[in-house]
């Protein structure tokens, strides 16, 4: 079993993952796996369906308790940390985009990109203005005032990004953001989500099972089994 | 980064949350609306409510206002009290009559000095011949029965009494002026310079008071349980939307602050819809007579402190709600919190609610104090057993669906669905329950007390002289003027157009000296003045002479004065006044002394005749210093075929001209008119039909929307079975067991817990005859049988819809 938090490139990491365990009643979802990943870079978590990608992300982003096992946030330990301390981390540090279902329905774009800043008490005009600012870069200006019901699948992933990169996280999850859209919307919303988080400085745990959407990785991390099989950079 | 400071930031995620509860076209309006709607009719009803104390006290206040110059019948001007104090400034006596089933009262005043205190409500005494009456008389005399009534108020109307000289804007009331008092009338009273009020606060007898105030808790915990439950309605939907939050970074407290911020949404719309309803319905309220009962817009005031409570009370405790809510589900970022299996509910702490009220109960009970003085305890015990119902509800419905086994695939569903969510289930269908149990122990200490009373009325010995019950009429007065008599007055009854053969005696009330039996207090009896001939007649004596006095060997057992003997004074007295000891005019003899032979007679039960149930019976040649002032006419007459329904109001004109406090009522159907108890006792059980009719159109309109929600949130699966081929039969009848199963179980709940706390409180409250009302109750199970058709059959067009194939493309 490698479970190698060494980077190919050397930099410190910002999270490291080790030796994670988690059980679902009796299904093992995770067996040992742990990976890292360091600033700026996109890191794509690989597997077939059932192999515990998802899962290894939900623990890495704090989201989930492993049973056994550490994840570190520059060195501090997140699996031990308080709920308040995690969601602080979550709303500060890291950025979602899912398959779907991630925006909330009751509120417009504008309002859903905003969304961490303002619960991480941003004055409303200030959250405006960035918002503005990231929607704009993420081509969904002309919807802000909609609702997630009202527009196409690729905006709404769009919206989903520019709220994970709105307040200029370290790290973004990305759990096969393009799995619900056709190639062409997909394509679109992957070089946006490329570009933006290259231009900003931030981190991409991007899990897929498409090797085109892992193209755009730096490097792959094979995930098999709740365990990792194989880490390789693909640049 | 400009952050903003905690407090602020706090306010924020409350912002967020009202943000998130009206979120434009996605917005649960008909949700947000049913809470609104919901919350605002029981805040209104808590309003009017509160506003209760503040209106009995303002009528009050404006009777005790009145009752100093007008009702006084304490103060007799001859009375040896005032026999040497100042002159009276004003003599006033009582006047009343009935028209058409009203009770229209009147005082006439005759001022003996100018300083003569002016009647609240008056810019001055009417003058000789003048009168100035309520608006509402004032109608009744410009109407279509005036005529009628107007031999009976011959004087010119001056004038219109204003509110304050008013108890309610439906009162039927005049002063007039007069100057024969000063003759010396029988019931005058004479208000001093200087008078002290005499305030005359009526109470609620202890039984009103408890079915009242019972009858008021029973409809108030309902509307919590409604505020509570509706704060938990769509849990799923702000489930996901609030681990949608939790995800992007809110943490627990903010979760808590935000829900919290939506739940307030529907308190505050519904606290200013409250306010809305509760202020419209004060000024419908003076147009509406709900049995004989009306009240002025402006003494509808809510007891303020109790007004600042509701206000701010109730979206506290939907914020309470939420919070506690929240508290049990921990909204995890993954939104989907898995619960391996749901846990088994536990009984025993259910129960302790309950068992609290019930032995909250029984101390209350066991006290020796009356109840009216152990208000809050005895209140408090029965919302304790209120609120233990929707406790228990969960867990019966659990064991009920554990129970029972899965036959078909409709049963299977619903089953399925219900091992799911029995929380939910229960909860829907808990405020139903509150309102069962309540309405169902009420019931039966309603039919308790009427059992009792009925029962009271019956063994009530009569003291008063009957006339005939053949007749279809009945007039009883005592005689205004020596010169009138009863012959007079007969013969002017016989002479109306549809009036047959009249038919009378005359009646004596007698105090009996208190000195000689017993300390303080005048024991009374009753005595007919009948002539020789009519006993012989009717076969009462065998033997009779002019003087003779007879005295049945009953009297002893059956009166509380017990036999009088021979030789002993008795003091006259009229019927109208109670235990206040007319006193007469001065020099008038007032007693009478019985002759030193009482003659036996037998008082026999099946007699038609119910005058000789009087234990006493004077022939007139005995009873000639009898004044004329206590003797009490009884009349009895028959209409004749053609006779219209104002016939009655030809003949009471007559007796208003021969008699005081002329009394004309209907023998046959012959409903006395409401005494307050009567009348609240009435209000109670239509305002509790009322108060049931409205819970249960909410509590369906809840269970609707809450049926619609679950169809909404689970088209997907729903268009699947349909797409494998599920009959929408099977979903339908599904759907319905879905609803009815809980309600069963509500139902079965209710009756057992309100059954036993209507006996508990009959017994705790010491009322005889315990009753039960099977056809009221059969009724409410029937009502909640078909709430749960209604909300079914209203959902199937929601179900249809899911159950299209589109369903399966949604999402
Ligand atoms: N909440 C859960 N409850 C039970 N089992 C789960 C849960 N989430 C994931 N699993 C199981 O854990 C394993 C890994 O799942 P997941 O991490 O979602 O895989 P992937 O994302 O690679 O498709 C699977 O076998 C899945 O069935
Ligand atoms: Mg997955």
């Amino acid at each position: 079993m490698t479970t190698d938090p060494e980077s190919p490139s050397g930099s410190d990491p910002v999270l490291v993952g080790s030796d994670l365990q988690l059980s679902f009643g009796r299904t093992p979802a995770l067996r040992g796996a742990g990976m890292s990943v360091h600033a700026g870079e996109m890191v794509a978590v690989m597997g077939s369906s059932g192999s515990g990608k998802s899962t290894l992300l939900h623990c890495l982003a704090g989201i989930l308790t492993p049973s056994s096992g550490s994840v570190l946030h520059h060195g501090r330990e997140i699996t031990t940390m308080p709920d308040q301390q995690r969601s602080a981390l979550r709303r500060d540090e890291f950025g979602f985009v899912f398959q779907f279902g991630q925006l909330v329905p009751e509120l417009t774009v504008a309002e859903n990109v905003a969304l961490p800043l303002r619960l991480s008490g941003h004055r409303h005009a200030d959250g405006r203005r960035r918002s503005a600012l990231w929607m704009d870069k993420l081509g969904v200006s002309d919807v802000a005032d909609h609702r997630p019901g009202e527009i196409s699948g690729g905006q709404g992933q769009r919206a989903a990004v520019a709220r994970a990169l709105v307040a200029d996280p370290e790290v973004v999850f990305a759990d096969e953001p393009t799995g619900a859209l056709d190639s062409i919307a997909g394509e679109q919303v992957m070089a946006l989500l490329d570009e933006t988080a290259r231009e900003s400085g931030t981190a991409v745990v991007l899990v897929t099972h498409e090797s085109r959407v892992a193209a755009y990785a730096d490097r792959e991390v094979l995930i098999r089994d709740g365990a990792v099989r194989q880490q390789e950079s693909v640049r | 980064m400009t952050r903003r400071s905690s407090a602020r930031a706090r306010l924020g995620d409350l912002a967020l949350g009202i943000r998130l509860a009206v979120g434009g076209d996605r917005t649960p309006w008909g949700r947000l609306l049913l809470t609104a709607v919901g919350i605002g009719l029981g805040v209104g009803v808590l309003l009017l409510a509160a506003s209760v104390p503040t209106m009995k006290q303002a009528r009050d206040e404006r009777q005790n206002a009145r009752q100093e110059i007008a009702g006084v019948l304490s103060h007799y001007p001859h009375s040896s009290r005032y026999q040497d104090s100042h002159d009276p400034s004003m003599l006033v006596t009582r006047a009343s009559t009935e028209f058409r089933d009203q009770r229209i009262q009147g005082r006439a005043l005759e001022p003996l000095s100018p300083d003569a205190p002016v009647p609240p409500g008056l810019q001055r005494i009417p003058g000789p011949g003048q009168m100035v009456v309520s608006p509402a008389l004032r109608e009744l005399l410009r109407g279509s029965g005036g005529e009628l009534l107007k031999p009976r108020l011959p004087d010119h109307v001056v004038g219109v009494i204003d509110k304050e000289g008013l108890i309610s804007p439906n009162e039927l009331f005049y002063y007039t002026g007069t100057t024969n008092l000063s003759e010396g009338g029988t019931t005058v009273a004479a208000v001093y310079p200087g008078d002290s009020p005499s305030t005359n606060t009526r109470s609620l007898s202890g039984q009103m008071w408890i079915i009242l105030s019972f009858g008021v808790t029973v409809l108030l915990v309902p509307i919590v349980v409604f505020v509570v439950s509706t704060t938990r309605m769509a849990e799923a939907a702000r489930e996901r939307r609030l681990a949608a939050l939790r995800l992007v970074g809110a943490d627990g407290k903010q979760i808590r602050r935000i829900a919290s911020g939506e739940a307030l949404v529907g308190a505050v719309f519904g606290v200013l819809l409250g306010w809305a309803v509760f202020l419209g319905g004060a000024q419908l309220v003076p147009h509406i007579t709900l049995l004989e009962f009306s009240t002025f817009a402006s003494d509808i005031r809510p007891v303020w402190e109790f007004a600042v409570l509701v206000t701010l009370g109730v979206p506290a405790a939907a914020v309470i709600t939420a919070q506690a809510a929240m508290r049990r589900t921990i909204i995890e970022p993954l939104g989907i919190v898995r619960r391996t299996k749901p846990s088994s509910r536990g009984i025993v702490w259910r129960l302790v609610p309950m068992a609290l009220g019930v032995v909250g109960l029984l101390l209350v009970g066991a006290s020796s104090e009356r109840i009216s003085q152990l208000q809050i305890p005895f209140l408090a015990s029965i919302v304790l057993l209120l609120i233990g119902v929707p406790l228990v509800l969960p867990w019966a419905v659990e064991r009920v669906v554990r129970w029972s086994s899965a036959r078909s695939v409709t049963w299977q569903l619903a089953l399925r669905r219900l091992q799911l969510s029995s929380g939910t289930a229960a909860r829907s269908v808990s405020a139903i329950a509150v309102v069962l149990t309540g309405v169902i122990a009420l019931q039966t200490v309603l039919a308790t007390s009427v059992a009792t009373f009925q029962a009271q009325a019956h063994d009530g010995p009569t003291h008063q002289v009957a006339t005939p019950s053949r007749h279809e009429v009945k007039v009883r007065g005592t005689l205004e003027h020596p010169g009138k008599g009863m012959a007079e007055l007969a013969d002017a009854l016989e002479g109306l157009p549809s009036t047959g053969e009249v038919d009378g005696t005359a009646g004596v009330r007698f105090a009996v000296p208190e000195q000689q039996r017993g300390p303080r207090r005048s024991r009374y009896t009753g005595a007919t003045i009948v002539d020789c001939a009519t006993l012989l007649e009717r076969d009462v004596v065998t033997r009779c002479s002019a003087g003779d006095v007879f005295q049945s060997p009953e009297h002893s057992r059956r009166t509380p004065s017990g036999a009088i003997r021979p030789g002993e004074r008795l003091r006259a007295t009229s019927t109208y006044h109670g235990s206040a000891g007319l006193e007469g005019t001065p020099g008038e003899v007032t007693t009478w002394r019985a002759p030193a032979e009482l003659k036996p007679f037998e008082v026999s039960e099946s007699r038609q005749y119910r005058y000789d149930m009087s234990y006493l019976l004077i022939t007139p040649q005995a009873a000639e210093n009898i004044p004329w002032w206590a003797r009490n006419v009884e009349l009895g007459l028959d209409f004749t075929a053609s006779a219209s329904p104002d016939a009655i109001e030809r003949v009471r004109n007559v007796a208003a001209e021969y008699l005081e406090f002329a009394s004309v009522r209907r023998i046959s159907g012959y409903s006395p008119l409401p005494s307050d108890d009567a009348m609240v006792f009435r209000l109670i059980r239509y305002g509790l039909l009322l108060g049931t009719l409205v819970a249960f159109a909410l509590i369906g309109c809840g269970l609707f929307v809450t049926a619609a929600e679950q169809i909404q949130e689970r088209r997907r699966p729903m268009a699947v079975l349909a797409a494998v081929g599920a009959r929408r039969r099977t979903l339908g009848w599904s759907a319905f067991l879905q609803n009815g199963v809980p309600m069963l179980v509500a139902v079965a709940v209710s009756v057992v817990v309100g059954l036993s706390l209507g006996v508990l409180v009959v017994m705790v409250t010491s009322l005889d005859n315990l009753a039960f009302d099977p056809l009221g109750l059969l009724g409410l199970v029937g009502i909640a049988a078909a709430s749960v058709l209604v909300v079914t059959g209203l959902t199937m067009p929601a179900l249809r819809r899911a159950m299209h194939p589109e369903g399966l493309r949604t999402e």
